[in-house]
């Protein structure tokens, strides 16, 4: 069963003569427990994609169905508590909070909700996250790698229905960008979590099920990964 | 210059910025200049005060036509005046103004040329004659006429300028905010630049250039509003009567004029100059602290630590916790700003608390007295009814609108010695003096020709209908009445002698008559009352009592407070009975001989304020006539003299708030700018608009509450310290702990001055905030990222 359905969606940026087309007509779906990856050189409207489905950016057109909900038929209000439980983003550069410590930014979505954080699931997620003795500590008192898997943790701890990922290894050296990959491919596993991931590295890409890679804004291939 | 070719850039693309930061110069250098055309207006006034008491920086007095020629001729004279001596004795006084900075010292010059050249020994002269040369050393000074006068100029400049700079230091703030808000949009650019090979002193220099080109715009534009502004300013304190508080003379309003200074200006557009390269200057000093890859990355913007447990924490949960959070990454601006607000709330309240107690100090006795009359009078009618001219020439003028006034004579018991007041009263003062509450009205007694008792402390007796008393028929003996009227007349004469003499000085004539000369009104009054006791006739007359009443003021258990009761003694043998003024017109007058005992008042209530100098003027020019108590007057003095306090004071605490809003301003909506890609990962992660408007309200929520609180402790500590130092020093008994001025007052006026500083705070953060939303999510983010 599809989890997301996209359908003809378009973004544009400027007017007349500076008029841009950052993604034009873009169709795809992705059935739950997907690992998929977004390919393309650099202006093809990766990011763009992925803020659209995350629900960061409105399209110009075409629409965005995550469990058959039209998620931008939802006024603001509702789009931030949207993106709050239903999906969860990874930065390449964090994005964490620097006055929260690392456990605050991980629950912030869940506290942001008025919810209160189950401690059973906390201590869980910071033993996969490797982040247990660290729990306290701020971003600055955080190397980057850490830093991402906070934002992981961020991402994951409202088991969300789809993780988005923008170059989530694209900050880090390789020994971290192998740990990261392998926390995605855990949770995605273990949790049946639906991710999209945007990268540039094809050796990243190769690790998911599937690989969409853009051009001008067009999708111009869409394939399941046979190698993994 | 490429510095100046990318600041012109910049300028010409980023309009929004510029057009805010050359506001900021415009407010900054509008402060300034109204300051310093301030301090030019106190100056010119001053110094036109100096000249309306002597026209001269020195006047040589009773030389001769030889020396005027000489002192004509001096070279220091810039202008001359010659006059005749009074003396008549065919001298010459010379007033003399001296060119600036023409002499090095003016006791000096004064010696040499008195002594040299007009051949006047000063030394010669004894202290009791007066000098030959009478100097106007204040004016001198204030037209810089010697080495000495520049350098108190000097002095005093200096000291006002480095008022001005504390002020300067702090509201440097609102100019800091405007480009740092520019340079942070631009952060990314500089390290760009800095990694394409430019210096970090030409980055510097890019930002002093941008602050020198908007400084061509925003410098005239602020000087000129600053002069706009200050003379809207002196406008408002010479309406409020000002003028005339500070200067007693008559011609207040020609010396109390407005002065602009172009050397007060050009310090003021110096200083406002020199302030916005500073801030241009420190701003490029901060954005070349960041490497070039910090810069780009925008990556240094970290927190090391935080504090765990909050009170806004507590109070309002996460979102509180973020803020004070927040707070505290700029900890030491957060400090500044707490404490200046803390201070200007303590101030505002304390000193309106202040202003309030005072004008209850001078209004409470008015309050108390239970009366509302603007002037008191008294006048010399020497026959039973004389009391109607007086009247007959107040009411001519026009200038008044009500009379109180009544005629008290006396009565004594026929079986005891128990004296009695009877007051004859007009329908206005009879209202005033039974508080509307007599059981009996003024036209039934009239109408029944009968009084109304007065018992003091004896319960009312009701049974009381008729008294049958001796009345002391006031007639003095030939011989003292002879004695008066020949002293009245010759003290009449006196008046008029005196008043031609000085023609324009009517009412101080009294109060030479006063000190010196036979006064009809203290020693008639004397005469006449011991004529009284020991020579009048008495007649046995029976006053018919309409009704009777204890006391007439209700809620006041001192009999002694009231007019009525005013003649009651302590054992209550007084006692009164009141009548109408008509009854007494109808004949009752006749009970009391051919002279009314002074004992009379009239106190009358003017039209309007603006007729209250004429109506002063008008009463002293009769001599039948005497002021007592010009309470309109009085108070309106108290008034003014409080005002110009009152406005000095509110100053100082506009200064000081306006420091304090100006830093809680910057430090709320920088703090906005800075973290916008902070707050829009936190709307990444789901925080809603309504969460991040909530966020800001605390944000202003936490400045005010601190303040408030810091605020009122301040208030309460200050009022406690000042009645335990009058209790010492015995100025305030202990009793009157807490009534001086009430601990609740200021509690109440910081908490509508803080709900305006909420306000402020809240606008402050939410303006950027709405200005940030209309960019989209991504772009915040990419705004540093």
């Amino acid at each position: 069963m599809d989890l997301m359905r996209i359908e003809g969606l378009c973004k544009t940026y400027g007017k007349g003569e500076n008029e841009v087309k950052a993604l034009d007509n873009v169709s795809f779906t992705v059935p739950k427990g997907q690992m998929l990856a977004v390919i393309g050189p650099s202006g093809s409207g990766k990011s763009t994609l992925l803020h659209i489905l995350g629900g960061v950016d409105r399209p110009t057109a075409g629409k965005v169905f995550l469990d058959e909900q039209d998620v931008f038929a939802q006024d603001n209000k509702n789009l931030a508590i949207f993106r709050r439980r239903q999906v969860g983003l990874i930065y390449q550069f964090y994005n964490l909070i620097p006055v929260l410590d690392a456990e605050e930014n991980i629950t912030l979505p869940l506290i942001m909700d008025g919810r209160k954080p189950d401690s059973k699931h906390l201590d869980e997620l910071l033993d996969l996250l490797q982040l247990k003795e660290r729990r306290h500590h701020l971003p600055s008192q955080l190397s980057g790698g850490q830093q991402q898997r906070v934002s992981i943790g961020r991402a994951l701890f409202t088991s969300p229905g789809v993780i988005l990922a923008d170059e989530p290894t694209g900050n880090l050296d390789s020994r971290n960008s192998a740990e990261i990959m392998k926390l995605l491919q855990k949770s995605n596993k273990e949790y049946d979590q639906t991710m999209i991931i945007i990268t540039h590295d094809e050796n990243i890409a190769l690790q998911c099920d599937r690989i969409i890679t853009l051009s001008d804004g067009k999708i111009v291939s869409d394939k399941l990964n046979t190698r993994k | 210059m490429f510095e100046f070719l990318l600041a012109r850039r910049y300028i010409k693309t980023q309009k929004r910025h510029s057009a805010l930061t050359i506001c900021s110069i415009v407010v900054a250098v509008t402060l300034m200049s109204m300051l310093f055309t301030g301090f030019a207006t106190l100056l010119g006034c001053l110094r036109d005060a100096h000249y309306d008491q002597k026209p001269y920086h020195m006047c040589f007095i009773g030389i001769t036509s030889e020396q005027a020629d000489a002192v004509k001729k001096l070279p220091e004279v810039e202008s001359y005046n010659v006059k005749k001596n009074e003396l008549g004795d065919g001298t010459y006084d010379v007033e003399v103004m001296f060119k600036k900075q023409s002499m090095k010292d003016s006791f000096t010059y004064l010696q040499t040329v008195a002594g040299e050249k007009l051949g006047v020994s000063l030394q010669d002269v004894p202290y009791w004659v007066p000098a030959h040369v009478d100097s106007n050393t204040q004016l001198m000074n204030d037209d810089l006429v010697d080495d000495s006068a520049r350098f108190r100029f000097v002095q005093m400049l200096c000291i006002f300028y480095v008022f001005i700079v504390i002020i300067a230091l702090t509201l440097r703030l609102i100019i800091d905010t405007a480009f740092e808000v520019s340079s942070k949009e631009r952060e990314r650019q500089f390290g760009v630049l800095q990694s394409v090979g430019a210096t970090p002193k030409q980055i510097v220099r890019i930002m002093t250039a941008e602050g020198l080109m908007l400084s061509a715009v925003g410098v005239p534009i602020g000087i000129i509003i600053g002069i706009g502004c200050a003379y809207i300013a002196f406008k408002q304190i010479v309406g409020n009567g000002l003028a005339d508080a500070f200067f007693t003379s008559d011609k207040a309003g020609d010396i109390v004029r407005f002065h602009i200074s172009p050397l007060m200006l050009v310090i003021a557009a110096v200083t406002g100059l020199a302030w916005v390269l500073f801030s241009a200057y420190g701003t490029g000093m901060r954005v070349i602290r960041k490497s070039p890859v910090e810069a780009i990355s925008a990556r240094s913007n970290t927190v090391k630590k935080v504090r765990r447990r909050t009170i806004m924490g507590l109070l309002f949960g996460w979102v509180g916790k973020l803020t004070s959070r927040n707070a505290r990454r700029q900890k030491k601006r957060f400090i500044i700003t707490i404490l200046s607000l803390t201070l200007s709330l303590a101030m505002f309240a304390g000193i309106g608390s202040v202003m309030s107690a005072v004008t209850d100090a001078v209004t409470g006795p008015i309050a108390e007295l239970g009366r509302d009359f603007d002037m008191s009078l008294d006048y010399s009618c020497f026959d039973l009814t004389g009391y109607k001219k007086s009247l007959d020439y107040l009411e001519k003028s026009g200038y008044f609108s009500k009379y109180y006034f009544g005629i008290t004579k006396n009565a004594q018991a026929l079986d005891s010695e128990r004296r009695y007041y009877v007051m004859y009263l007009s329908r206005d003062e009879f209202e005033a003096t039974t508080y509307g509450k007599a059981p009996v009205t003024y036209d039934e007694l009239r109408d029944s020709g009968s009084y109304l008792y007065i018992t003091g402390a004896d319960e009312p007796d009701e049974s009381l209908r008729e008294l049958e008393l001796k009345v002391f028929e006031s007639i003095a003996s030939d011989e003292v009445k002879k004695d008066f009227e020949e002293r009245y007349a010759a003290a009449q004469a006196a008046k008029q002698e005196a008043k031609k003499n000085t023609a324009d000085n009517a009412g101080s004539d009294y109060e030479d008559d006063d000190d010196d000369g036979w006064d009809p009104y203290r020693d008639g009054y004397i005469e006449l009352v011991k004529a009284t006791k020991e020579t009048c006739k008495q007649s046995n007359h029976t006053f018919k009592i309409a009704a009777s009443c204890k006391t007439i003021v209700p809620d006041n258990d001192n009999p002694f407070d009231i007019d009525a009761n005013y003649y009651l003694d302590e054992e209550h043998q007084y006692k009164c009975l009141i009548a109408t003024i008509d009854q007494y017109e109808a004949g009752e007058y006749k009970l009391y001989g051919n002279y009314t005992s002074p004992i009379t008042s009239l106190n009358v209530d003017i039209k309007s304020p603006e007729v209250h100098e004429k109506a002063v003027k008008y009463v002293n020019q009769n001599s039948d006539i005497k002021l007592w108590w010009d309470m309109f007057g009085e108070l309106q003095k108290v008034r003014t003299t409080a005002g110009a306090y009152s406005i000095a004071a509110k100053f100082i605490t506009g200064l000081i708030a306006l420091i304090a809003i100006v830093n809680m301003i910057n430090i709320v909506s920088t703090g906005i700018v800075n973290r916008r890609s902070e707050l829009a990962s936190l709307q990444c992660v789901g925080m809603t608009r309504g969460q991040l408007y909530k966020m800001a309200v605390i944000e202003g929520l936490q400045y005010t509450l601190f303040a408030a609180l810091g605020a009122i402790a301040l208030c309460l500590l200050g009022i406690f310290l000042t009645e335990t130092l009058l209790i010492a020093t015995e100025a305030m008994p202990p009793e009157s702990r807490g009534k001086l001025i009430s601990y609740t007052d200021p509690v109440w006026r910081v908490l509508a001055a803080s709900g305006f500083a909420f306000i402020v705070s809240v606008l402050a953060a939410v303006i950027p905030l709405r200005t940030m939303q209309k960019t989209s999510l991504i772009d915040q983010i990419r705004s540093v990222d």
